[in-house]
């Protein structure tokens, strides 16, 4: 299990958790980090606390906002929605990502 | 944008702090909850699902960690709980945390007093719109007198305003007195003196002054001729206004009596409205304001009567101004020839003058308060010298603590965060008893300073003096930090290993450089503080010429209209004489236009018999006994009653100028006279003894004692003295106890005659030298404070060196050294270090006290005998300073000193 599961790569957490909030409209912290863990398909080794510490600097920059509702069972929870700002930020960082990954696939193709 | 705002809501983060713990707990619980229900719901039982659940999760604690860190700004969050640290440590060590506050809260205290003086009275502007761009004009006459300045004439005003391009409005205005007059009609109303300013019409507009009724003046107004006619408009002040018309609006129109005329109202201004000198200077406020009577068709004066002002035109400099000014001025002779004779500019070497405003109006004040501020900012180097050192023995002691601390991960960053908290903490204290400290300082200086000051009456502590507090307690804090903590670099690894807390090194050589530093500046100090001092004492044996013990100078102003004549002045005068003379505490009693010391140090031409257009020479309108009143020691005779009311009396000139005009004869017979030449001359009757009438430190003035009542067909320049100073010797005790009856005398008389000023002859002997003896007590006060700063630093240093040296000296006496060896090891130590420190001082001293040079007297800035006592001084406050702990060292006990290792 350990060596099939990556850690999150540093800085895409951010990403995962926008992309994931714009697919998915408002979302609590539990069903941020339960949708990024079913896509990764058990590829992702993900402490699903850490996603509480980025969805305050998300929201601290103005990219997310977060509002207080009722969870599935009936609890308060959180719930977080991508805001204008965020929108922009994951088109700016998913076309950053692609570019980067090009580069990074260029690069090994060159070396084989 | 991003970043500020994130940076914004980590700051408000600092202070939701708690709710937000909560909301972040609320929601962790929420997550566990719906993990562990979705693991039940796959099978687990209710304990293992929730363990799967922590464990999927991850560390709550670390969550919440990081979570905190970047809720909050953790530089600041840390720097709380340093603070809460430094706070229980300060109290921990108390007499550090005193020692360290007083010591720094004095330098705040005495730095903080002086820049605000610096600040309000210096640098601050005058209160007029765009004050930069508002100029003096005046005119240097070097040949005269090599510090001499006259104002300006009007033939410059006329000129100037015509042709200089780069001032985009000139005016001019002098300040005279008179008396409002009784009013009849109101009971109670009495004679008073009240200033009166005759403005040209530019004015009131380059000082940006409304009228609160009516109007300003024209140009139309000053066009009446000054010496036959009387202004025809008055403007008032507020104060008289409320006073004299009890603020009624319907003043307009209405007459007020002033020198017993009557002048139309035209207008009122508010209650801020000053010239530039009443507003500076606390002698007194304009009360009446009146036009100029400007004619540009009469014939030009060369009559330096009147105080320039201009306006720069926007973006002109004062340079500029200055270079077309003074290339105007050459042109003189050519636009005025009867007034500017090419020997006239010739010999006074006669031009005119550009400057600040306010630099002007500040005169020799300027320098002095930024000598002083100069001296008091030693003081504070010095006085932080001392808590940088405290700072570094303590970091010393510390050693092994911060050691500890950095092996086991605290970064440097960490370790400066810490110390900063302490310094912060202590500097800030600081700042608050420096304030207190300030505001006393501030009193007291404004007690002490001479009244003659500018602004000094008006300086407060305010926003900027707290601002500079506070700026100079961080700055302080900042430093002391660094000091404290940059040493521990080389010696990270090391450091565990030794047993006492000892000093590196390095630390060591910085706290050598400080006390070395502080020895030097006090040098500095002392001697600026010591040549002051001779300079004063100097001032103090200088013979006036005059013998100021005992005499009271009352100022009066006679009424024009009533007092016309020259003989109704000299009828006013001798009655005022006979009765004063008969009070049995009064020795004699005379009456001049001008005594010695009363600021008038202006010339007139005299016209010698024989010799043709004499120099410019000061003169003095005298009435019999005026010489025995200042007891001014006369050869040949003074003039007596008879002769002053018979026109008869004859003239007496002062020593020099007997041997100036007439070297090498006797004066006394010779003929001399005021205005024109020709006779009938006034004979010289009498030589009297030199006066040192523009000050004490001012070679004794030329003058010419002219009597009271001018000779038939020899007429003095501005007809009888109306402002007349009358002279009363007493015979013993208190001279001023004689005022009451004087005053009642003067008033008894005539009531329409009002008292000018008051006061002893002591009294201006001692203000013409106040500004000197100012400086110097504060000089002094800043040189104590510097040696005993820095004695305590040497003690302070010597000591340390003795502790830390403990098992050294231990071992020495151990092994047999004679206390007395010990003793001298560390005396001699002291006084490398006070050697080095007066020999980088006297370089200090020798190149410093350069700037004292004007203020000066009777010394050289480099006497050698001031020098070397002041260093003497220091080297025994240094030995003073050595010998506890020198002696503390000879008396440690080997067994003790040797088991503390």
């Amino acid at each position: 299990m350990a060596l099939s599961q990556a850690e999150v790569p540093y800085g895409t957490l951010d990403l995962m958790v926008l992309k994931t909030l714009d697919q998915m409209g408002p979302l609590h912290g539990y069903g941020i980090a339960r949708r990024i863990e079913q896509i990764a398909q058990g590829m992702l080794a993900l402490n699903q606390g850490t996603i509480y510490p980025a969805l305050l600097r998300l929201e601290q920059r103005g990219w997310i906002a977060s509002e207080w509702g009722a969870s599935e069972n009936n609890r308060r929870a959180r719930f977080y929605s991508i805001t204008r700002a965020g929108r922009k930020r994951l088109a700016a960082e998913t076309e950053h990502w692609a570019r980067t990954v090009a580069m990074v696939n260029r690069l090994l193709e060159h070396e084989s | 944008v991003s970043r500020l705002r994130a940076r914004f809501a980590r700051f408000r983060g600092l202070f939701v702090a708690r709710r937000r713990d909560v909301e972040l707990n609320e929601e962790i619980t929420g997550h566990l909850d719906l993990l562990a229900a979705d693991y039940e719901r796959a099978g687990l039982s209710p304990g293992d699902a929730r363990a799967a659940a922590r464990r999927a999760f991850g560390g709550v604690a670390q969550v919440r960690e990081t979570y905190r860190d970047q809720r909050g700004l953790p530089f600041v969050d840390g720097f709380a709980r340093d603070v809460r640290v430094a706070l229980r440590a300060l109290r921990h060590h108390r007499a550090f945390s005193t020692i360290a506050t007083l010591t720094l809260g004095l330098g705040i205290g005495a730095t903080v007093a002086m820049f605000t003086v610096l600040d309000q009275v210096v640098l601050r502007q005058v209160p007029y719109p765009s004050p930069d761009r508002l100029v003096r004009l005046h005119s240097p006459v070097p040949g005269v007198r090599s510090d001499a300045v006259w104002n300006l004439s009007t033939a410059q005003y006329f000129f100037f305003r015509r042709e200089a391009a780069t001032l985009e409005s000139v005016g001019i205005y002098v300040i005279t007195s008179g008396t409002l007059g009784a009013d009849s009609s109101v009971t109670g109303s009495t004679a008073e003196r009240a200033l009166n300013g005759l403005v040209s019409s530019e004015v009131f507009g380059l000082l940006g002054v409304r009228p609160v009724l009516g109007r300003l003046f024209t140009e139309e107004d000053g066009r009446y001729d000054q010496r036959t006619e009387t202004p025809p408009a008055v403007i008032l002040s507020y104060d008289v206004w409320q006073r004299r018309f009890g603020g009624r609006s319907d003043v307009i129109g209405q007459s007020l009596l002033f020198e017993d005329r009557e002048f139309p109202v035209v207008g009122v201004l508010g209650s801020d409205v000053e010239l530039p000198e009443t507003a500076f200077v606390s002698t007194g406020k304009i009360g009446v304001w009146m036009p100029l009577g400007l004619d540009a068709n009469a014939p030009a004066v060369n009559q330096h009567t009147f105080r320039g002002i201009a306006r720069l035109r926007l973006g002109a400099t004062v340079g500029a101004a200055q270079a077309e000014v003074r290339a105007l001025s050459v042109r003189l002779p050519e636009e005025f020839p009867s007034a500017y004779s090419r020997s006239f500019m010739a010999g006074s070497r006669f031009s005119t003058a550009v400057m600040s405003l306010r630099d002007d109006l500040l005169g020799p004040a300027r320098r002095m308060i930024w000598l002083l501020a100069g001296a008091i900012g030693l003081v504070f180097i010095i006085a932080s010298a001392n808590v940088a050192n405290l700072f570094l023995a303590r970091s010393a002691a510390r050693r092994r603590e911060l050691t500890i601390r950095l092996a086991l991960g605290g970064t440097r960053g960490h370790l400066f965060r810490h110390t900063l908290a302490e310094s912060m903490l202590l500097c800030l204290a600081a700042a608050v008893i420096g304030l207190a400290l300030a505001s006393i300082a501030l009193q007291t200086l404004v007690a002490l300073a001479p009244i003659t000051t500018p602004r000094f009456n008006a300086v407060r502590l305010d926003g900027v003096s707290v601002a500079a507090a506070l700026m100079a307690a961080i700055v302080a804090a900042v430093s002391f930090a660094a000091f404290a903590t940059m040493r521990s670099e080389t010696e990270e690894v090391g450091g565990l290993r030794q047993q006492a807390p000892t000093a590196s090194r390095r630390q060591h050589r910085i706290r050598n450089v400080l006390v070395v530093t502080q020895v030097a500046l006090a040098l500095v100090l002392a001697t600026g503080a010591a040549l002051m001092a001779r300079s004063v004492r100097h001032l103090m044996q200088v013979s006036p010429g005059f013998d100021a013990g005992g005499v009271v100078v009352v100022q009066i102003l006679l009424p024009r209209l009533r007092y016309a004549s020259e003989t109704q002045v000299a009828a006013y005068h001798r009655a005022l004489a006979e009765r004063l003379v008969v009070d049995p505490r009064v020795a004699g009693v005379s009456a001049a236009s001008t005594t010695p010391l009363d600021g008038a140090d202006g010339c007139s031409a005299v016209f010698v018999e024989g010799q043709g257009n004499g120099p410019c020479i000061g003169i003095a309108r005298v009435g019999p006994g005026y010489f025995e009143a200042l007891r001014i020691a006369i050869r040949g005779r003074a003039p007596d009653w008879t002769e002053t009311q018979g026109a008869t009396a004859g003239a007496v000139v002062s020593e020099s100028l007997a041997h100036r005009l007439w070297p090498g004869e006797d004066a006394i017979g010779k003929g001399i006279r005021g205005q024109g030449d020709g006779p009938p001359y006034y004979r010289i009757v009498g030589v009297a003894a030199d006066v040192r009438r523009d000050g004490f430190d001012r070679p004794p003035a030329d003058i010419v004692y002219f009597p009271l009542v001018s000779q038939k067909g020899a007429p003095l320049e501005g007809g009888a003295p109306r402002g007349l100073r009358v002279v009363i010797r007493t015979r013993a005790g208190d001279a001023s106890q004689v005022i009451p009856a004087a005053r009642s005398i003067i008033a008894g008389i005539d009531g329409n005659v009002p008292i000018v000023s008051v006061a002893t002859l002591s009294d201006l002997v001692a203000g013409s030298y106040a500004n000197r003896s100012f400086t110097t007590s504060l000089l002094t006060m800043a040189a104590f404070l510097a040696m005993l700063l820095s004695m305590v630093g040497l003690y302070g240093v010597i000591s340390y060196g003795v502790i830390s040296r403990r098992n050294e000296l231990g071992l020495r006496l151990a092994l047999g050294a004679r206390p007395c060896a010990v003793r001298m090891l560390v005396i001699r130590e002291t006084l490398q270090l006070v050697a080095v420190g007066l020999a980088i001082g006297l370089a200090g001293a020798l190149a410093s006290t350069q700037l004292l040079a004007g203020l000066l007297f009777g010394v050289s800035p480099h006497d050698p005998a001031t020098l070397a006592s002041v260093g003497v001084i220091l080297f025994g406050v240094g030995v003073a300073a050595g010998f506890i702990p020198a002696w503390r060292a000879s008396r440690l006990d080997p067994v003790v000193a040797l088991r503390c290792e």
